[in-house]
């Protein structure tokens, strides 16, 4: 691009007076151009500031409705599950001799203290009829 | 429905532009996301009889969103009416420490961000969103020839201002 025709050109832009065209003609040989006179580097800076002012967008902070199936979803779900089953127990092998052993002795003890438990207990309710026999006794009198 | 879904496909460009115009005016990135979002709730609360008489979408909603940023920057004001001196003065205090440690494009920003916001915007039409005139005026509700006016006096002070800093600030 000619000298004359940039200077022209710049003189008509400081006027107001250029058309868009005009001014792409400018910034493409101001952003081209390298070596330009002092005065034009002004330019320069300025049309690559616009260039890079015109690239911004708005900051998304978009929230995804309904997340697509992904594969790797099915490989996570199968390593979730197969985790859950192993710690509930579910793949336990037959439990041993002395397990099953110490299992009834428990259960045994279990038992027995349930048994003391309720005899206790029975006792309890025997003295609770007793009382209601009383109170109804009491009852009679009154009326 | 299908209305609808063609104003989002419609304001999913446009969006960019009126962030882009607010933050010109408002210069805070924070006001200026809020204020995109007012813009886009109102032109969504219009009638959509209303939003289909528009001639251009995109030209109406510019001139929406530069409305809004200059009564929302007037209130402002209002309430703090130092604000803009104190931006201004401390400014050019520190000009000469801030260039050094800044990149060229950042302080081509600033220079801009200090113009008055009547200058801001038409900058941001012009040289940036790259407007015909006759669009910049009606957005401006100005006539053509004061829109050339305007823009040949703030690229002169601009060169200027450019000028000064390159022979005496670096």
């Amino acid at each position: 691009m000619e000298f004359k025709t940039i200077e022209k050109l710049v003189a008509k832009y400081l006027e107001g007076e250029t058309s868009l065209e005009e001014e792409a003609v400018l910034k493409a040989y101001f952003t081209k151009e390298q070596e330009l006179p002092a005065e034009w580097v002004p330019f320069r800076q300025f049309f690559t500031y616009c260039d890079e002012a015109r690239k911004e967008t708005f900051p998304q902070k978009s929230i995804k409705a309904t997340p697509s199936f992904k594969p790797w979803m099915l490989v996570a779900a199968s390593i979730a599950l197969v985790l859950t089953l192993q710690l509930s127990g579910v793949f336990e092998t037959q439990p041993s001799p002395f397990e099953v052993q110490q299992a009834e002795m428990a259960f045994q003890q279990f038992q027995l203290q349930m048994k003391t438990v309720s005899s206790h207990l029975n006792k309890g309710a025997e003295k609770v009829a007793y009382l209601d026999y009383w109170n109804d006794t009491t009852q009679k009198l009154l009326k | 429905m299908t209305a609808d879904n063609s104003f989002f496909n419609q304001i999913e460009e446009i969006r960019n532009k009126i962030f882009r115009i607010t933050k010109r005016i408002l210069v805070s990135q924070e006001e200026a996301e809020d204020a995109t979002q007012e813009v886009i709730v109102k032109l969504w609360q219009m009638e959509e009889s209303k939003r289909n008489g528009v001639k251009s979408l995109e030209a109406y909603s510019v001139t929406l969103a530069k409305n809004y940023s200059l009564d929302r920057l007037k209130s402002k004001q209002a309430q703090n009416l130092s604000l803009d001196e104190r931006f201004n003065g401390s400014y050019s205090d520190t000009l000469n420490q801030k260039i050094e440690q800044r990149d060229a494009l950042d302080w081509v920003g600033k220079l801009i961000d200090q113009l008055p916001e009547k200058e801001r915007t038409i900058i941001q039409l012009r040289e940036i969103e790259q407007y015909d005139f006759d669009e910049i005026a009606s957005i401006l509700d100005l006539p053509e020839g004061t829109v050339r006016v305007y823009l040949s006096r703030i690229r002169k002070k601009l060169r200027q201002q450019f000028l000064d800093i390159q022979n005496h600030g670096i």
